[in-house]
């Protein structure tokens, strides 16, 4: 790729100037490098043992995500959409599931977020209006954690307009206390997009870091076709993010009484400006076991925000490698997933982009730099689809976490002409072959994978606790889809709880290293990933045959706790400077 | 049929336009003389004579058009150009002394004082197809394109079974980046000449302008296979297959091209960047230090070279090599991005930090000019809806 809106050069001309670029340029309304998939390597023959079905409508999610138009989309955001998080709101320890959810023109009244309350029994039940979450509207991102130490997750929600925070009354129901908490704003309309907490300043109350995709104002938007920045493949779609105006970003301080401060302009969050952020990710990247903030940007660098241990960050993107591609381009940063696919007790980057460009995969070297591996991984494989949430999880319990995708179009326009370039896609699986490698996997995983979906957020969770890693979708305009892993074979596993006695309780930007079999993987806990979404909060290590699991966890406020021997199989909590408080053994549910 | 030329074109003007013979009765003699030989075609002999009576009537316009059309006979276009303004200034509304002036200039190669003296010439004559010719090829010579069009059109249109006409005409709108008239000119002239390896690459050059790829792919394989040895053939057809990242099918294409013209750095340059994208550093690094050292302005050459040496831990050649690339177009991001990495790989914090800031400065810019282009194309109160 060529940047944005360059001219793009014919071969006469290459002849007449006797220079050429490396790359092509395609103008249009978002960064794709327009390569070609670098080609597959011989399937390894190995047999995946994870297999996913969708059951969303057996266990009663069928509310469809309302999200603009179908067929066309005349605006930019009727086609970004949202995310979707599994958590625990009644602290009954199974996973409830949270679908965010837009509006179009006419405002459909059953356009609302929706709060589905886990029944224990692998269906959901929703309680939206009982749980006082019926609101629509454009939203966009959430993240999910107890950002008043109480005992019970709260709720943040990005939108296009006004953002919200809904306390968790520890009764079933929540109470938006936006504009209490000093979060009410009054400025230009913004549209609220990534969003995470964060305790960036180690006092064990977490702060609010709320990213901004553009300053759109509806008037000012030009029709589709009316520029370049407004067509794709020479067909008329909706315009932008390129030649829109860039938003501010927020970083909020928690100060303890249920409020939060603007310190965006005093912690150098504000310094970073031209950017169209999106995912935003809290984890201490860089290894000094302070958070940073990784903040997926699309059509523009990527940010890296370096917490500098004084109440303040560097944008250190560009000089530690995680800005660009591997040859200083721009890419449409959307999704992203943290983890240590080397197993070398590291946070290494993935993030997810435009079809006609590969995803990126950041190796963390261990000092904070980082290095694209894309190519080297055979992640250039797949080009065809526009990729938005993901993340690494170990899907078949193996011990080496595989990277999980989501896909769909954001121009229903164009597949009638270009029938290679479809609205609705399949998910896809790159399972870790174990040797910096990963290998593609659709039909192999199941028709879960296969199924083709308009597809955004995507959210990690084991919502039937049977000692797997299942996933929940956000579909655009269609019920969400729950994809339940029926994981064959008889690897071990792990789930670790955090819980914060000194650091925020829900232990955000914690990491645990766990050691097992003569492997070590680091995993952290994130309050958004993915894309806009949040994954359960219990860690999930599978442990291949291995019995047994050394943890250290990294506690955010910097302690250090050491677990030995803690058994396979089971699920545990471990609360700060108390040790393991509480252990499950599970069985897997009857999925007939 | 090889290829067109600008000097096949004019063959079919010459430059015959005596005027008689009508001044004082002293010197009608040696005229009359000096005419006849010229009409005899005796050039050096009639030269003489016009000579010696210009030296003694140096302001008599009829012996210096009738010399300067006997110099311009003889190939002397400088001293005939000479002597037409000579008779020009002392008869400036001899319209075929300007003409003759316009052609000698042409044929000098001078075609800004060409187009001048036949702008001129048409403004004070009545419409003349010739003139349309020779301003659109003198406005062609100067590669004003948009200029050269209008009056190539009228002229191919006077005469359509002309090949050349029909071949400048599509040249001129291809670099006039007018895609359809190139389109329409090339398929005219593929009509006249079908075994023609140029007119087939202005076609796919047409094509290709239009993001028509196969069919530019189809007219540059028909060039390569009406003339094989056609110039830059290969080199085209290997270029659209590496545009379509097709680089098994581009990359036989640049051999081919090397195999005909071994000094083709462009050729080199691409199948060093194919050979660099595979992963054969080696034939890559050969391959683009060929390229520079024949062509030592080709930016991708030095950049794949700095990708190559950086992928082999070779950091000060790769710097080398990057900061070339650099220097060629400072204005792309992508060799400032790497420059910086190896920087940071050799220990050189403080310059890789200044490559850095350079790159984000870059896209900031970029970003920001797309953004007021865009604003510059929104209407103040137009709701999209």
């Amino acid at each position: 790729m060529r940047k944005p809106g360059a001219a793009e050069f014919n071969r006469r001309e290459f002849l007449l100037l006797g220079t050429a670029a490396s790359t092509m340029a395609l103008a249009q309304g978002i960064a794709s490098r327009g390569v070609k998939p670098q080609p597959r390597g011989k399937p390894s023959g190995l047999p995946f043992l994870a297999h996913f079905t969708d059951v969303a409508a057996k266990a009663g999610l069928v509310a469809p995500t309302i999200y603009g138009g179908i067929d066309h989309k005349q605006f930019i955001f009727e086609t970004v959409g949202c995310g979707v998080a599994f958590f625990d709101y009644d602290n009954d320890g199974w996973l409830d599931i949270l679908v965010l959810c837009g509006t179009r023109a006419d405002s459909p009244p059953e356009a609302t977020n929706r709060l589905y309350k886990n029944n224990r029994d692998g269906t959901f039940i929703d309680v939206t209006e009982k749980a006082g979450l019926v609101r629509t509207g454009w939203a966009s991102g959430v993240t999910i954690a107890d950002y008043n130490n109480d005992g019970y997750e709260d709720i943040f929600i990005t939108y296009y307009g006004q953002n919200v925070l809904y306390k968790n009354n520890g009764d079933g129901t929540f109470t938006d206390v936006t504009e209490q908490a000093g979060l009410a704003y009054t400025g230009p309309t913004r549209w609220g997009s990534g969003c995470t907490f964060l305790d960036y300043d180690r006092d064990g109350h977490l702060d609010l870091f709320v990213a901004s995709y553009l300053a759109v104002d509806l008037n000012k938007i030009p029709k589709p076709g009316t520029n370049p920045m407004c067509s794709y493949k020479e067909v008329p779609v909706n315009c932008g993010p390129n030649g829109l105006p860039f938003a501010k970003n927020f970083l909020y301080r928690n100060q303890g009484d249920g409020t939060f401060r603007d310190v965006s302009e005093t912690s150098g969050i504000r310094k970073a400006t031209s950017t169209y952020a999106m995912t935003s990710v809290a984890a201490d990247f860089t290894g000094d076991g302070w958070t940073d903030l990784y903040v997926a940007s699309d059509s523009t660098p990527s940010l890296l925000f370096v917490n500098q241990h004084d109440g303040t960050f560097k944008e250190e993107a560009t000089e530690r490698g995680v800005a660009f591609s591997e040859d200083g381009l721009e890419q449409a940063g959307m999704g992203v997933g943290i983890g240590d696919y080397t197993l070398r007790g590291r946070l290494d980057i993935f993030k997810t982009h435009f079809s006609d460009d590969t995803d990126v995969l950041y190796r963390n070297d261990g000092t904070g730099q980082f290095t694209d591996v894309t190519l080297a991984a055979m992640l250039g494989v797949e080009t065809r689809f526009i990729q938005w949430g993901t993340g690494f999880a170990d899907l078949d319990n193996n011990g080496w976490p595989d990277l999980f995708i989501v896909t769909g179009s954001v121009y229903p326009e164009v597949e009638a002409k270009f029938p290679q370039y479809p609205l609705k896609s399949p998910r896809l699986i790159f399972r870790n072959l174990g040797n910096g490698k990963f290998e593609e996997l659709i039909e192999e995983a199941g028709p879960g994978i296969s199924a083709a979906h308009c597809s955004r957020g995507c959210a990690f969770g084991d919502f039937d606790n049977d000692g797997d890693v299942d996933v929940a979708i956000i579909n655009l305009n269609e019920p969400p889809s729950l994809l339940r892993n029926d994981l064959k074979g008889n690897h071990n596993w792990i789930k670790v709880l955090l819980v914060g006695t000194k650091s925020n309780r829900s232990a955000i930007g914690s990491r645990v290293i766990a050691r097992y079999g003569g492997k070590l993987q680091a995993q952290t806990v994130t309050a958004q990933s993915s894309f806009y979404s949040v994954n359960d909060r219990r860690l999930h290590f599978g442990l291949g045959a291995a019995q047994l699991a050394d943890l250290d966890i990294h506690w955010t406020n910097g302690a250090v706790e050491k677990l030995t021997g803690v058994k396979a199989g089971q699920f545990i909590i471990v609360k700060e400077g108390q040790g393991i408080t509480k252990t499950e053994t599970w069985t897997s549910l009857d999925k007939s | 049929m090889r290829g067109f030329s600008v000097p096949h074109c004019i063959l079919f003007f010459s430059t015959v336009l005596l005027l008689s013979a009508r001044s004082s009765p002293a010197q009608a003699i040696d005229k009359q003389q000096a005419m006849l030989l010229t009409q005899q075609g005796k050039f050096q002999e009639a030269k003489e004579a016009w000579l010696q009576l210009a030296a003694h009537a140096p302001n008599d316009y009829v012996v210096q058009a009738n010399l300067g059309l006997v110099l311009a006979q003889l190939g002397d276009y400088k001293d005939a150009i000479a002597a037409y303004h000579k008779s020009l200034a002392a008869h400036p509304s001899e319209p075929g002394v300007r003409m003759n002036l316009g052609l000698a200039e042409f044929k000098q190669g001078n075609f800004a004082a060409a187009s001048s003296s036949f702008s001129s010439l048409a403004s004070t004559t009545p419409p003349d197809p010739r003139l349309e010719t020779l301003l659109g090829l003198s406005y062609y010579g100067q590669q004003l394109y948009e200029k050269a069009i209008p009056h190539l059109t009228i002229a191919s249109q006077n005469d359509p079974s002309n090949p050349q006409l029909h071949y400048v005409l599509a040249e001129s709108c291809l670099h006039g980046r007018k895609p359809e008239c190139t389109l329409t000119e090339s398929q005219k002239l593929l009509q006249l000449s079908p075994d023609s390896a140029a007119a087939h690459m202005l076609l796919g050059e047409a094509y290709d302008g239009t993001k028509q790829e196969n069919e530019a792919i189809t007219e540059f394989a028909a060039a390569a296979a009406a003339n094989p040895s056609q110039p830059n053939v290969h080199f085209g057809l290997g270029y659209l297959y590496w545009k379509k990242h097709d680089y098994d099918q581009a990359a036989p294409e640049f051999k081919a091209e090397i195999d005909h013209d071994p000094k083709n750095a462009q050729s080199l340059t691409y199948l060093g960047d194919i050979a660099y994208r595979n992963n054969n550093d080696d034939e890559a690094a050969a391959s683009l230090l060929k390229a520079v050292h024949l062509q030592p302005n080709i930016r991708l050459a030095y950049f794949d070279l700095g990708c190559v040496y950086a992928r082999e831990n070779k950091n000060a050649d790769a710097i080398t090599a990057f900061k070339e690339a650099e220097r060629l177009d400072p204005t792309e991001p992508d060799a400032h991005y790497r420059l910086a990495r190896v920087y940071l790989a050799s220990g050189q914090k403080q310059k890789a930090d200044a490559e850095f800031v350079k790159t984000k400065s870059l896209h900031q810019k970029e970003q920001e000019s797309i953004i007021e282009k865009m604003a510059a194309n929104t209407p103040a109160d137009a709701p999209a809806n």
